[in-house]
């Protein structure tokens, strides 16, 4: 990018945007509607909705926002004129991000209905393998039967109601060409074990499907950073 | 998701709308205790208005059936579209339910 990038906050204070402004080398913008980054406290999916309506901006970032958000992710996304999210689970849990997310990228990238249905619903998968299973570290065996449904249920309120499991980032990032899309999700989990995976699950299966969807909806998949992360591409 | 309730012949329809995902897990916890009150011999899950589905509401969708199965009660997929009758497909749930347009 010749010019800084432009940094405006919602809901931020404004000594805190000039702040980060200063200290990562950045321009501060009037409003969030003119910005290529823009923090946002405690956001909500309208919020969300509008700010992605435009591009950029190319990064969305959750307030409070620590050092380590600005990293490679947060730099490519910059570069490529791509798009970086990073949401706390608790706030992206009910924000139905995977659709929010392919809107924007619907009026960026060229994509058919149909291709626009396999990214939705690979990106929606990767986005709940991670909060559930990465973030809030629930175990999707408990979505087996009937029985222990109730309880599945109660941890997952349970979790998203601790902060040590809530406040827990997940990140998105995609980046486009006329030939490619990619898009990566990153959790702050264990890490998921592939090894795990069965490679057709059977039609009855409750729980482990999403990775074999993730599969055949994409055109390549690799895990990365210890199953904390997983890349995707799609050829539109 | 929202779902709402209606009495049919020998049974109840609960139609489904909005996004069905891993997020309704609550809402899916009142669908399938309904399932288990008695005098019900036949469901309808009226998925018209649904736009979305992902794999954690195909498995809670498969819950419902078990429960459905163990009371003796016949559950039927009406109306499935879009993205959801590709996913559905993909699933083999043709194999599973009574799908109906």
């Amino acid at each position: 990018m010749s010019e800084l990038p432009c940094l405006a906050g919602v809901g931020v204070d404004s000594g805190e945007i000039e702040n980060i402004a200063v200290r990562c080398g950045f321009r501060t913008a009037a409003g969030a509607e003119n910005a290529d980054i823009v923090l946002i406290a405690k956001p909500d999916r309208l919020q969300l909705e509008r700010l992605l309506a435009n591009h950029p901006p190319y990064a969305l970032l959750e307030a409070p926002t620590p050092a380590k958000l600005f990293g490679k992710r947060f730099k490519l996304a910059l570069e490529r004129k791509g798009l970086f999210i990073s949401l706390s689970t608790s706030a992206a849990f009910h924000m139905e991000l995977a659709g929010l997310v392919c809107s924007c990228l619907g009026r960026n990238v060229p994509l058919s209905q149909d291709k626009g249905f396999d990214v939705e619903t690979a990106l929606g998968e990767a986005l709940s393998n991670a909060m559930v299973h990465g973030n809030l570290d629930v175990a999707s065996a408990l979505r087996n039967d009937p029985a222990d449904f109730g309880q599945y249920c109660d941890l997952v309120n349970q979790r998203l109601a601790t902060p040590t499991f809530a406040d827990r980032r997940i990140e998105m990032l995609a980046t486009w060409s006329a030939k490619c899309l990619e898009i990566e999700v990153h959790d702050e989990g264990r890490g998921f074990d592939i090894s795990n995976v069965s490679a057709i699950p059977r039609i009855e299966a409750k729980c482990g499907r999403g990775f074999s969807l993730i599969r055949e909806l994409t055109q390549g998949v690799t895990l990365v950073d210890q199953g904390c992360g997983l890349k995707m591409s799609f050829e539109p | 998701m929202e779902h709402t309730v209606r009495a049919i012949a020998d049974g109840k329809e609960v139609v489904l709308t909005g996004r069905l995902t891993f997020a309704d897990h609550n809402g899916f916890r009142s669908v399938i205790a309904m399932f288990q009150e008695p005098g019900n011999k036949r469901f309808v899950l009226d998925l018209s208005g649904v736009e979305f589905i992902d794999s954690a509401a195909l498995g809670m969708v498969l819950l419902a059936r078990d429960t459905a199965i163990s009371k003796g009660v016949s559950l039927v997929l009406k109306g499935a579209r879009g993205q959801v009758k590709r996913i559905m497909e993909v699933a083999k749930f043709n194999k599973l339910f009574v799908m109906e347009d």
